[in-house]
């Protein structure tokens, strides 16, 4: 289920130490908006959490799975039409035994629509 | 149960709920902004003095409920006989 | 349980209506299943649904309550309605395509049109999900 170029494109990733920041942006005319909902699209905040494990994967280079999630907070509807860069922030909180602690926020113009705590495992069945 | 206990046990619920020091609980404290709560986290409040003293809190109760003396008095006003 | 379109009960349409039917419910408890098939939207690159598709389903099926319950009260269309929170989720195993889901819901406190809901999804009695929501129902 790759969402980029469907959903979003990612136009810039930088990392150092324990925290990486991703720049993308929202394709307003993926097909998800025609089921989400019909005639008012909104971004599903499921496809937000993946925009968060799929920069995270690419952070990591191999596939990230979400073993856990302590607390995601969608803090606002996002919708297609932001006419800003999403930005994605991510922090490495520490190890796990098969992965490790997470937080992360995504935001667009200042405003914060989403926030993430949770636990990436490397494996899944 | 005792005022003081019903103090007592909600302090150390909420506190656990909510990663709140207990020690920042006051009777004249209001609930909402010690507990940092929104629209999202309210529900968790009304939920978790349902969970613990099966009290079902109506929304028009809530809105009298500012301090945590307000809390505990509610509380124990509405405990099940 | 008489059988009532998911179409009638939830906002969502393809490609992301993530419940097939509305098994049973009561005023604070329903039952759904789905199958994964080989279209899912959310179907990862292993053939599996994902995680947050699971998500998506389960939050879909609360929202197949609430559309159940606002039906039953004479509205005249399923409310719309988001996900506000996701706390608590666990992902045991990711379902396979061609599998069922069967997924139970249980509302619990609601406040301020913010209702938190728990939900657990197996398959063939197996536990794979469990997670608990909080949904905003905006009446539509």
């Amino acid at each position: 289920m790759s969402l980029e170029g469907k959903y979003y494109q990612m136009c810039s990733a930088h990392w150092e130490a324990d925290s990486a920041t991703f720049h993308l942006r929202l394709l307003p005319q993926c097909e998800v908006y025609h089921g989400h909902f019909p005639g008012r699209p909104v971004c599903p905040g499921a496809c937000n959490i993946e925009m968060l494990r799929a920069c995270f994967t690419h952070w990591m280079g191999r596939r990230q799975y979400i073993g856990a999630i302590k607390q995601c907070r969608m803090l606002a509807v996002l919708t297609p039409d932001i006419d800003a860069d999403i930005e994605v922030r991510i922090n490495v909180l520490g190890e796990t035994a098969g992965g490790c602690q997470i937080s992360a926020t995504l935001s667009a113009a200042g405003k914060t629509y989403l926030e993430f705590k949770g636990e990436m495992l490397r494996e899944l069945a | 149960m005792t005022r003081n206990e019903i103090i007592e046990q909600v302090n150390s619920v909420l506190a656990d709920e909510f990663e709140v020091e207990a020690s920042a609980f006051l009777p004249e404290a209001n609930v909402k902004e010690t507990l940092s709560l929104d629209s999202l986290s309210l529900v968790d409040l009304v939920a978790i003095i349902q969970q613990t003293y099966k009290i079902k809190i109506p929304v028009t109760d809530l809105r009298s409920i500012q301090t945590f003396d307000d809390l505990y008095t509610y509380i124990e006003t509405h405990l099940p006989q | 349980m008489e059988t009532i379109p998911i179409e009638a009960l939830i906002p969502q349409r393809d490609p992301v209506l993530m419940v097939d039917e509305l098994l049973e419910a009561s005023d604070d408890a329903a039952t759904t299943s789905l199958t994964v098939r080989d279209d899912n939207f959310f179907l990862d690159e292993e053939g599996k649904l994902a995680e947050t598709g699971l998500i998506e389903h389960i939050a879909q099926s609360a929202s197949a309550l609430a559309g159940y319950r606002a039906l039953r009260s004479g509205a005249k269309e399923a409310p719309v309605g988001y996900i506000g929170e996701v706390k608590k989720f666990r992902c045991f195993r990711r379902p396979a395509q061609g599998e069922v889901l069967h997924t139970e819901i249980r509302q619990g406190a609601e406040v301020g049109g913010v209702a938190i809901v728990d939900g657990k999804v197996e398959v063939g009695g197996e536990l794979v999900a469990q997670t608990q929501l909080k949904i905003y129902v905006k009446p539509d």
